[in-house]
């Protein structure tokens, strides 16, 4: 655990140089360790999808701004928690953001308080999430192994069908979903209907 | 009652004493024609000393004697006074010219004859008398000769010329004079004026006449008169005569054509019309001087400020100009114009600035120019002083600098209200520094496991961080602060680094990379900082503008400064989109713009600075795609004078 914290990194973008400074230190004086970037250019270089951490970055900057950087997270499919400040923020470019999956927009200039609540949470987000993923992994194979109808069930049973509505719903036998289901749970390696729903949700059926 | 004289008594030695000393020459011949007798005067008429020499045939002085009419013409020996009468023909008053040949001598005489019977009707004794009229015919000459040449004269006389009687007839007239009455010179003589001419003119001239002739001196008077459509104009000079009793006999007259000169007079007056009314509709004042000093001519402006010293314009003309109230204002003026008005005698052109003349009693700031005026030879005759009241224009171009700066003011306060969220942002970067700084310090002192140097290294960088923060306030209030404009030494590269941190958030904004390629130790110019900073504000903005649409890394602006002859130049040089050809004439008129929220005074108002600087600013297509803008300030001013 202690091991793991150490790993997590704040990365901060800002053109200006003081910005960069004086945010490092805060993030150092809150326990943070940090790497700046002067331009989003040379974060994007640098950065990995494996690295753990999250993003602070300017929304106004020479050549590429903050929103134009998480657009490119998203074509790259990352997923690094990201939180734009901005001096002249407008409801357009919040919204904007959001859709594009940015965590937190702040205002400069910033309470230091905030700004460190609002990192670490967004610390904990790429945490779970990394989780998350890491979780997803076996699961995912296993749902590769179900059959097309296996999957089908299994989504409604998610849903929080009983084996009755679901023969209903399919036109097919009761006894023919309660096969299916002893498969399912067979295959998945779930003890329990709960557990083979949250291993459904982990893996991603809705 | 007359008295008896006894004859007898008379003896004839006493009788021929006195024949021989009458004045008129007798001489003696007998019927032959041999000469008897001659008198003293008879001798000298025909240039003789004695007796002796002349007792001889009247043929012998064939040889001696050539005898000629009045008119000229030879007489032959028989047609001579004494052949006539020994013929039995009378003479009297036969005149003729009496030419000596061998002394060169010629009289002019008068011959009478008469014929004395001795007794016994023998001894016929014929007596010539003789008058010497010589000095009669001379003068009768040169008479005759004086009259034919004035009569040539007058004839020849362009001018028609006449003489009349006391009546007003005519009794000559000239050739130009008949020409004019379409009548031969006879045709005129015994008539009036009326009678020529008609009622219409005859009976001024009748009148005229009569005044002419009450007169001792001539008189003169001009007569226009319609010639067939054309107007002619005459100059009448009439004076009487005095016939040989000094009574008034008439009159000459001449009747002079002035029509060409009168045309050239009206010209000429014209001009001098013109001349004087343009003078007179200045609003400067201008005398004209003589090269001494004392006024010779003014304009309405001078006749009013002299009038305002209550002096007449006649009282003015011929005064020394120095020594008029105008010059009071100190002893200085007048000296300095003293001696200003000697120097443009001498040939130069002389510009005073700001010479305090009095007017309405006190000091008035003129601009005066004193420049030597000069006849056909080309030597200075009059001086030409003319002076511009500059205190109003000085006051009107104090409020046009008002209403310009006033301008200039909302412009940029319109141009920072553009860029305000910029300048937030540009603001909100020291701030939000400092409020990192200063949680970062919080956070600190919280744990309690900083040293005192780490703490002083970070109010170090909160110091920068709120300096930063008041010079861009510092420089915005510069910015759009009201002030007069002033004219200081400053340094264009400062100015161009100024405008381009004023600026700095706007190229982040639209990112474009922006350069600067100053040319090192320019020279200072004489300019109003704010404005020309305004100017180039201005400039960046609309480079900018027109980059806006461009892709990323196309969008690039250089600022250079060169120095040049008169001073510097300036250029911004963009990589936009350009401006078309056909609207560049119009890029710095006032209210053309090619933007949808623009004003269309940016450029305009640029240009006015630019031009109120004495430089220019012009816009021409960069080769290399997008607009060069340039502009150029001069080097601080020369000392105003001459």
């Amino acid at each position: 655990m202690k091991m793991m914290e150490l790993e997590k990194m704040v990365f901060v973008v800002d053109d200006d140089e003081a910005m960069r400074k004086s945010t490092q230190l805060l993030l150092s004086a809150g326990g943070l360790k940090s790497t700046t970037f002067g331009s989003a250019d040379d974060f994007l270089h640098f950065y990995t999808p494996d690295k753990p951490g999250c993003l602070i970055v300017d929304l106004t900057m020479p050549g590429m701004g903050g929103i134009e950087l998480v657009r490119q997270f998203r074509k790259r499919e990352w997923h690094i928690p990201t939180i734009i400040v901005s001096g002249t923020g407008t409801i357009r470019t919040a919204v904007e953001g959001m859709k594009l999956g940015v965590v937190d927009f702040l205002e400069k200039p910033a309470d230091p308080d905030s700004l460190l609540q609002k990192v670490r949470a967004a610390l904990e987000l790429d945490e779970r999430q990394r989780r998350l993923a890491s979780d997803r992994e076996p699961i995912a194979k296993k749902i590769g192994l179900l059959t097309d109808r296996e999957r089908e069930i299994l989504q409604m049973l998610v849903r929080g069908l009983a084996s009755k509505q679901i023969a209903a719903e399919l036109g097919i036998a009761m006894k023919t979903v309660e096969n299916h289901r002893a498969n399912l749970m067979h295959k998945m390696g779930a003890l329990n209907s709960a557990d083979l729903t949250r291993m459904a949700v982990t893996g991603g059926i809705e | 009652m007359t008295a008896t004289i006894n004859e007898p008594s008379l003896e004839l030695a006493q009788l021929r004493s006195a024949v021989d000393h009458v004045a008129c020459g007798v001489v003696l011949s007998d019927a032959e024609g041999n000469l008897l007798y001659w008198n003293h005067a008879a001798l000298r008429l025909h240039g003789y000393a004695t007796v002796e020499e002349v007792k001889r045939h009247v043929t012998d002085f064939a040889k001696t004697f050539v005898f000629s009419t009045p008119n000229g013409k030879v007489l032959g020996v028989t047609d001579w006074p004494l052949p006539k009468m020994l013929r039995g023909e009378e003479i009297e008053n036969y005149e003729l010219w009496v030419e000596r040949t061998d002394i060169k001598r010629k009289w002019f005489v008068s011959y009478s004859g008469a014929r004395v019977n001795g007794s016994e009707g023998k001894d016929q004794l014929i007596v010539l008398t003789m008058h010497d009229m010589t000095a009669r015919k001379e003068a009768e000459n040169r008479l005759h000769n004086k009259e034919t040449i004035l009569r040539t004269m007058i004839d020849e006389i362009h001018d028609p010329v006449y003489i009349k009687n006391a009546d007003g007839k005519f009794m000559f007239v000239n050739q130009a004079m008949a020409r004019l009455g379409k009548r031969t010179t006879d045709e005129w003589i015994g008539k009036d004026s009326n009678e020529v001419f008609g009622p219409e003119i005859g009976n001024e001239a009748l009148e005229m006449d009569k005044r002419a002739m009450e007169s001792a001196y001539p008189f003169t008077y001009e007569k226009s008169s319609d010639a067939g459509g054309l107007m002619r104009h005459y100059l009448i000079t009439k004076c009487r005569w005095l016939d040989g009793d000094g009574k008034v006999g008439g009159l000459v007259g001449i009747s002079r054509d002035i029509t060409s000169l009168k045309d050239a007079e009206q010209v000429v007056r014209d001009g001098e019309r013109h001349v004087r009314e343009v003078m007179d509709s200045l609003s400067v004042v201008v005398v004209v001087l003589n090269v001494d000093g004392r006024v010779y001519e003014m304009n309405r402006m001078a006749r009013e400020i002299f009038a305002e010293e209550g002096l007449k314009t006649a009282q003015v003309i011929g005064t020394p100009l120095t020594s008029l109230q105008w010059f009071s204002a100190s002893p200085e003026v007048r000296e300095t114009m003293v001696h200003t008005i000697s120097r443009a005698a001498e040939g130069q052109r002389i510009h005073l600035d700001n010479v305090a003349l009095l007017h309405h009693g006190r000091a008035i700031l003129y601009d005066v120019v004193l420049a030597p005026m000069h006849d056909q030879a080309g030597i200075v005759n009059h001086l030409i002083l003319s002076a511009v009241d500059v205190s109003e224009r000085k006051v009107a171009e104090e409020k046009s600098q008002e209403h310009q700066a006033q301008l200039a003011h909302l412009e940029r306060v319109q141009t920072m209200g553009h860029m305000a969220s910029g300048l937030a942002h540009e603001l909100n970067q020291p701030l939000a520094a400092i409020v990192n700084y200063a949680g970062a310090c919080r956070q600190i002192i919280a744990g309690g496991k900083a040293g005192m140097t780490d703490l002083d290294s970070v109010f170090g960088d909160i110091l920068t961080e709120a300096t930063r923060a008041g010079a861009i306030i510092r420089r915005l209030r510069g910015f759009v602060q009201k002030q007069r404009p002033q004219a200081v030494a400053v340094d264009i590269n400062s100015l161009v680094n100024e405008a381009m941190r004023i600026f700095s958030y706007e190229f982040r904004a639209a990112q474009v990379v922006a350069r600067q390629n100053l040319e090192a130790n320019l020279p200072y110019v004489m300019a109003d900082p704010v404005q020309i900073t305004q100017v180039l504000v201005n400039l960046l903005r609309n480079a900018v503008d027109a980059m806006r649409d461009l892709d990323t890394g196309n969008k690039r602006l250089t600022v250079c400064t060169e120095s040049i002859r008169e001073g510097v130049r300036v250029l911004v040089v963009d990589s936009g989109i350009g401006i078309p050809q056909e609207q560049m004439g119009k890029l710095f008129d006032a209210f053309y713009t090619t933007k949808a929220n623009g004003l269309g005074i940016g450029l305009a108002l640029c240009r006015m600075i630019i031009e109120n600087h004495g430089g220019q600013i012009s816009g021409q297509t960069n080769p290399q795609g997008g607009m060069i803008f340039s502009f150029t300030l001069r080097h601080g001013e020369q000392s105003a004078g001459e």
